[in-house]
């Protein structure tokens, strides 16, 4: 049932496509958008999974500002916030209004849920994520509540397993944009708190979003040998701005979770992390330096996870057997 | 907790223990909780008065490290000329445990709070520092730690160790037991500035991380903010 919404969703993308000057990254591939007005005529949702979908795409339609607080390991910041929509592409700002004035500034849209491999079409994240998570968590409702001013539902999406951490989301009774989001550890613990306290009125964004086009996974020499249950290939490409270093990184996720493989070669001379666990915010990391593809290389494992499955997704990285190098 | 097993404890501390007296305090601890807190208090007292705030002892390690003296060989049988249990000789050894004991603390987990890293001029002067070969570069300057903000925390926690078997896949750790001399270094200074590298070098994969994230978790808001961020120049 929720593929066919889906589907119909879709259908209205590629007709936006044309209404809306393309920023040129995107023009030379005709992106396919997703129309944000029709979200003013779905029904509310009703059951947990519904709701939760209707968050995800409400998180891509919606543009606002607001205040808010983070409450993690390093304390309380507060924090403002604006979500913008501009041709197509999600303008995303945090600002700290506290300690050293920094800020945070993303530019996204709507992801795919993993690489594609032939024709196949890709579902989009939002969709794509609803119908998975529902194999790897238990979602329930609780009892309604106020954030920010706002009449808000919860959402209890706990996992079904240990090898990831549970989340509770409190979402806007009249738009479904999470106001409140809180992590939960294996131990049920919340290790952090995302909270807004004002929220200017949300605008539904009178237009497209772009869709991240389909892509081929690129090749490496390596691959997770193990990983939990559920975590996809995600089609993300990123690069370290600071460093001009070739560090092959691949992030696997099961739209809760997500955790980073990163893998570059050892040279001498070049800074590296000592082998073992570290801890950076709620962030682990597991370091192993390792001889793979007949170079010492240095295996990074990254999420927000339990460290077990962290340490064992860096003990079963995998060769190919005839590795192929530039 | 005994008279003799304070004492133990209390010569270990002083680096006056030999490994037999490890061994026997390791097993006390295992048996008597208050002996491991008290273990816990002596390392964090002495801590506090030698000032190295990066050394963090609220986690037992003693398990990790009974399992460790287990595994090695037992010792050979000291020639007789050596009879004087605590002797020099003795000494060089048990300083050599206790550092053993130390290093396994720090190499634990790397702890490092907050993730305030922002791409100024003195942080990037700082992020070129060679982990391992510390010796070859300048003193850079340690007015990004003097300007507040994060303080690398190591913690202990035994659960994982990297020198764990890597024979699965054809792989080989390289350097990755405890037995390379990370940080052995005596200076609470230079051990916190490689404490801020690592820190630092760790941020930039959380970058990563965590803009995948944002793409791939159904949320933006949580990954963004554990990203470094940028520092405004003025108000925005």
């Amino acid at each position: 049932m929720v593929g066919r919404r889906i589907a119909r969703r879709l259908a209205f993308l590629s007709s936006a496509a044309l209404l809306f000057p393309l920023t040129p990254a995107i023009a030379e591939t005709q992106a396919e958008r997703f129309d944000c007005r029709q979200l003013a005529e779905w029904e509310r949702p009703g059951s947990p999974l519904e709701w939760f979908e209707r968050s995800l795409w409400a998180s891509h339609c919606h543009t606002f500002q607001a205040r808010a607080v983070r409450i993690g390991i390093d304390g309380v910041r507060t924090l403002a916030l604006s979500r913008e929509i501009q041709d197509g592409i999600e303008r995303e700002v945090a600002r700290f209004l506290d300690g050293p004035s920094v800020f945070f500034e993303r530019r996204g849209l709507i992801g795919r849920m993993t690489w594609s491999g032939g024709d196949e079409e890709v579902p989009a994240s939002p969709a794509g994520i609803a119908r998975h998570i529902e194999q790897y968590y238990r979602l329930g409702m609780g009892s309604d509540e106020r954030i920010a001013n706002r009449s808000a539902v919860r959402l209890d999406i706990e996992p079904l397993d240990g090898m990831r951490f549970g989340q509770r989301l409190w979402l806007d009774l009249q738009t479904a944009l999470p106001l409140k989001r809180e992590l939960i550890d294996d131990r049920g613990r919340v290790v952090e708190t995302f909270q807004l306290t004002e929220l200017q009125p949300p605008e539904l964004h009178d237009g497209g979003v772009v869709l991240d086009a389909q892509r081929p996974p690129p090749e490496h020499p390596w691959r997770p040998g193990w990983l939990p249950e559920g975590f996809i290939d995600q089609p993300i490409d990123t690069h370290d701005e600071q460093r001009d270093r070739a560090i092959g990184h691949r992030l696997y996720s099961d739209g809760l979770s997500t955790l980073s493989l990163f893998v570059e070669p050892i040279e001498e001379g070049q800074e590296r992390l000592i082998p073992g666990l570290h801890r950076l915010g709620i962030s682990l990391a597991v370091v192993r330096h390792v001889v793979g593809d007949e170079y010492p290389m240095q295996v990074v494992v990254m999420g927000e996870l339990p460290p077990r499955v962290l340490v064992q997704v860096a003990e079963n990285l995998t060769w190919r057997e005839v590795p192929s190098r530039e | 907790m005994s008279q003799n097993a304070r004492e133990s404890l209390s010569a270990l501390m002083d680096n006056e223990g030999d490994d037999l007296e490890l061994r026997r305090v390791l097993k006390t601890l295992e048996s008597e909780p208050d002996a491991a807190e008290a273990w816990r208090r002596y390392h964090l007292m002495r801590s506090l008065l030698r000032r190295d705030h990066d050394i963090d002892v609220s986690t037992d390690l003693s398990a990790g490290i009974m399992a460790r003296l287990d595994a090695e060989p037992a010792p050979a049988i000291e020639e007789p000329r050596l009879a004087p249990r605590r002797s020099s000789h003795s000494l060089g050894r048990s300083a050599g445990i206790a550092a053993a004991v130390t290093l396994m603390v720090i190499t634990g987990v790397q702890f490092y709070q907050g993730s305030d890293f922002t791409s100024t001029g003195g942080d990037a002067q700082l992020a070129d520092g060679e982990t391992r070969s510390s010796s070859t570069q300048p003193q850079r300057s340690l007015a990004a730690q003097a300007s507040g903000g994060s303080q690398a925390v190591p913690v202990g926690m035994p659960l994982f160790s990297p020198a764990s078997s890597g024979a699965q896949s054809g792989l080989m750790p390289v350097g990755a037991g405890f037995d390379s001399p990370l940080f052995m270094t005596p200076n609470p200074r230079q051990s916190q500035r490689n404490d801020q590298e690592q820190a630092r070098l760790l941020q930039s994969y959380l970058d990563r991380h965590a803009e995948g994230a944002a793409y791939g978790s159904g949320d933006v808001w949580m990954p963004l903010l554990r990203a470094s961020g940028n520092e405004t120049l003025g108000q925005r």
